[in-house]
């Protein structure tokens, strides 16, 4: 991860409470997504998988669950497979996306499918990283994230009026 | 399978003598009491095939074992030489393993005959010899072919664990258990923990330097801001603008200036900004310091020191010459003048000299006088007293009147002429000390215009021309300052607009120097985003992806292993149910168990877990008696040998002792049993009960037997033992 965007994250993860940034860093994510030309972006701000993103012109499409952590572990829990599995069988690959807040860690992309419910460490994801897509996303979020980090500390609203401009759903029921 | 055909032994345990048995029989039986030497032919095996393991706690999980002699004590030289043939399918390999003890030096050797003919030893023999036991350990061994009272513990009575890690054993299941410990002791999951440590750790130092570089830009931006410098001007771009322009006054400013400028080519890279920005300001400096209007600016304040410096060494010297001056007036207040009172001083002197001669005449008359009164007085009669010797007049008393008279008006006299000789002498000490003070003055004067000499060749000097005698030098001097001081105000007004064209240039090298400092702690800060950029830190990242995928790798196969272990322990539990159900009811009898299961589980660390189960799917373990346990372990071990058929490696089992603690119905049903595995699998069984012995002798038994009955046993010989025919 670029300095520029673990200060951000720490100034942002400082500035809201836990619940608020992963929200926070859900919302952020969709936009590098879209940004890396997944333009269908559906985003669930309270509840099933976090967002679906699908490329118009690729064909391909991603249901994503997104965790952070501060410590050594993320919590894949059972509703978050379960969630990922429904939208698997609409056509999404189901994907976990984790970011450990440590300067020297960046977003893991890995297939959902593979992983056991549980406390996963980061380590735990890399044999099933979805490298293209890592490379494709993580410097849009570094984009999005110096384009709108001014927007992501006032909260999630302001992001959502950005995701909606960008052509997103954003689902809040 | 492999089938034990002959053991020759010599020098083991109880062994002192080489000693030959056959084991031709399905069923070898060794029989006899106590301490004859039973044990130690199933021993010998054990090391012949495993070696000094099996003398070991570790190895076999018998606390005994720790202090085995393996060598028999009462031979010398120790020499332990233990010979097993072993028929496989593809012939008989003969096993030979032998150790010597030298000066308490064992040197132990392992020789293996194989089928084909040829002979290995050494490692290859070791090698050769592991793969033929297909790498069962000693504690394999003991658990699934040598059954003895450990090995019933084991399977029944102690913890969980060592009771499913028997079982898995007794099940041939060792082969995965190896491997998943070798896995484990590969210790991938480790490494990677202490990888990922490092990297956190390397992370924190990170993050720490990242902290101390975000104080340092922040310092800076703040010193940045002090220094008047706009947000938006602090990059590289405006950096190098600014030192443009900086350098662009400043050239200008040298040639209107008329002073020489070197090529000050502004930097094509920011990098060079720090060095150019310290050229332009020594240029600057030295711009200052070059000014022409600087040079007489300084030359003109010196000037107007030194006027002011003389004005005062003028005034100084004017006023003491005044002062003495002033001095010699007074006096001459007082005494007219220093001629005039020369002359009063030299007519005293005169007075003096002519009051002193007839202060001196009149006292040589008086000293006239006074001798004649003495004549008078001294050579006179009386008559003569009275008469005068000028006259002759005769006078009662005269020469007393005349003497006092005398004496009265002579000393009137020489009083009034002292006392005037007196007057005039003070009257002279104060002409006197006029005088002094007329030659003190008149010095003082003299050095007073000796003092202003000097000055007024200095302002004669200063102002380039001589001073006539109408000059005044103070009034020519203060007239060359105010000129001085007009010039030098000329001269600021000047000075003022070249320094505000410097100070313009100094400005923006201070706003530079600002900028550069901040950018200098900002690339300092990007170094720690280079280090998470960088090509090592990047193959690093590539190195921990592929141990997290060797991880997780070997955890697949740790799953899977442990899934097939737990697959292959159902089944062969499945294929051995009915018997050990069978066994156990033949062999314990027990009434409220007409029927035993034994189930398989995955535990949660990913272990086989055995239970044993009643009719009714209740435990059973908690209602067994010792002897019930023993015939549990017997059911459960002669279940699965018979079971496992050709998939275990041996085709025999030993049973040390099998019938203690059994009642005779009990070793009745056991000797069936054993009759009845006999048809599978070799049984070579060791007795000291002659119950039981009785019992394998009986005619309703079927297979053929070999009994060798141990009758003695000494130190020096060893086993004495026989065989029925």
């Amino acid at each position: 991860m670029k300095v520029a965007t673990y200060e951000k994250v720490r100034e942002l993860h400082a500035k809201h409470e836990a619940r608020q940034f992963g929200k926070i860093a859900q919302k952020l994510l969709a936009i590098a997504f879209s940004m890396a030309g997944y333009r269908q972006i559906v985003e669930r701000e309270v509840q099933g998988v976090d967002f679906d993103a699908a490329s118009d012109t690729e064909g391909d499409k991603y249901a994503v669950e997104v965790k952070t952590t501060e410590r050594e572990a993320f919590v894949f829990a059972e509703k978050d497979a379960e969630g990922l599995g429904q939208r698997e069988k609409d056509g999404y690959r189901p994907v976990l996306a984790g970011l450990r807040l440590g300067l020297l860690a960046d977003w893991i992309f890995a297939e959902a499918d593979e992983l056991e419910v549980g406390s996963l460490r980061p380590d735990q994801l890399r044999p099933y990283q979805l490298r293209h897509l890592q490379d494709r996303v993580r410097p849009k979020f570094d984009q999005a994230l110096e384009e709108h980090f001014s927007k992501a500390l006032t909260g999630s609203p302001d992001l959502n009026s950005v995701l909606r401009a960008l052509g997103a759903e954003v689902r809040d029921d | 399978m492999l089938r034990l055909k002959k053991l020759t032994i010599g020098g083991f345990r109880g062994f002192a003598l080489q000693q030959e048995m056959d084991f031709d029989n399905q069923v070898v039986l060794l029989v006899g009491p106590n301490h004859y030497g039973k044990s130690s032919v199933v021993n010998a095996l054990e090391w012949c095939l495993f070696g000094d393991a099996c003398a070991q706690k570790t190895a076999t999980g018998i606390s005994e074992r720790a202090t085995w002699e393996v060598a028999n004590r009462y031979t010398d030289p120790l020499h332990v030489s233990v010979e097993a043939e072993l028929a496989e399918d593809d012939g008989v390999y003969v096993v030979c393993r032998t150790k010597k003890t030298v000066r308490s030096k064992s040197h132990e050797k392992l020789r293996l005959t194989l089928p084909e003919g040829g002979e290995v030893s050494g490692d290859e023999a070791t090698q050769r010899l592991t793969r033929l036991l297909r790498s069962n350990s000693i504690r394999d061994f003991m658990v699934t072919v040598h059954l003895h009272q450990e090995a019933i513990r084991d399977i029944l009575t102690q913890d969980p664990k060592h009771r499913n890690d028997a079982i898995d054993r007794l099940l041939g299941l060792s082969y995965y258990k190896e491997f998943l410990l070798g896995v484990d002791g590969a210790e991938c999951g480790e490494a990677q923990e202490n990888f990922a440590t490092e990297i956190e750790r390397l992370e924190g130092e990170l993050q720490a330097a990242l902290a101390m570089r975000n104080n340092d830009v922040a310092d800076a931006r703040a010193g940045a801001a002090e220094g008047g410098v706009a947000e938006n001007m602090i990059e590289a771009a405006a950096a190098m603008n600014l030192a443009k322009e900086a350098r662009n006054l400043l050239v200008e400013f040298a040639k209107d200036a008329n002073i020489q400028c070197p090529d000050l080519e502004p930097p094509a890279l920011s990098e060079d900004l720090p060095s150019f920005r310290i050229a332009l300001q020594n240029e600057l400096n030295r711009m200052r310091s070059k000014l022409p209007e600087q040079q007489e600016q300084k030359r003109l304040y010196s000037r107007q020191t030194a006027i002011t410096a003389l004005v005062t060494t003028l005034q100084t010297a004017n006023t003491a010459l005044t002062t003495a001056k002033g001095k010699v007036k007074k006096l001459d207040e007082q005494h007219g003048s220093q001629e005039e009172l020369s002359v009063n001083r030299e007519k005293l002197v005169g007075d003096i000299r002519g009051l002193g001669e007839q202060c001196a005449q009149a006292s040589e008359q008086g000293d006239l006088v006074r001798r004649a009164i003495g004549y008078m007085a001294g050579g006179a009669a009386r008559e003569t007293e009275n008469t005068c010797p000028v006259c002759g007049n005769e006078e009662d008393g005269l020469l007393a009147r005349l003497q006092q008279e005398w004496e009265r008006k002579f000393s009137e006299q020489v009083g009034q002429m002292t006392e005037e000789i007196n007057a005039r002498k003070l009257q002279k000490k104060k002409l006197d000390e006029a005088v002094e003070q007329y030659e003190t003055l008149g010095r003082n004067v003299n050095d007073a215009k000796e003092n202003l000499r000097e000055p007024l060749q200095q302002v004669a000097l200063l102002l380039g021309k001589d001073l006539s005698e109408t000059d005044d030098p103070a009034l020519l001097l203060q007239a060359e300052l105010n000129k001085v001081k007009r010039r030098l105000g000329r001269l600021k007004g000047a000075l003022d607009r070249r320094d505000k064209r410097l100070d313009a240039v100094q400005e923006k090298l201070n706003k530079l120097e600002c900028i550069v400092h901040v950018l200098h702690a900002e690339q300092k800060k990007k170094k720690v985003n280079e280090i998470s950029e960088s090509p090592e830190f990047q193959e690093l990242e590539e190195l921990r992806d592929r141990l997290a995928e060797l991880v997780e790798d070997t955890e697949q196969v740790k799953r899977a292993i442990r899934a097939v272990l737990t697959e292959e322990a159902r089944e062969r539990i499945d294929a051995a149910k009915t018997a050990i159900d069978g066994y156990f009811g033949r062999i314990a009898r027990h009434p409220a168990i007409s029927r035993i299961s034994v189930q398989v589980q995955e535990n949660y660390r990913g272990q086989n877990a055995y239970s044993f189960h009643d009719q009714d799917n209740r435990l059973v373990t908690p209602i067994l008696s010792q002897g019930d346990f023993n015939a549990l372990a017997l059911a459960i071990f002669l279940g699965l040998s018979g079971s496992v058929g050709r998939a275990s490696t041996f085709g025999f089992v030993m049973l040390d002792d099998p019938s203690q603690s059994l009642a005779t119905e009990h070793k009745e049903a056991l000797v069936q049993v054993l009759d009845e595995i006999a048809g599978q699998r070799q049984v070579i069984l060791a007795t000291m009960d002659k119950e039981t012995d009785e019992m394998l002798h009986s005619a309703t038994l079927t297979k053929v037997k070999t009994t060798y009955r141990f009758t003695d046993w000494t130190p020096a010989g060893g086993p004495v033992f026989g065989r029925d025919d």
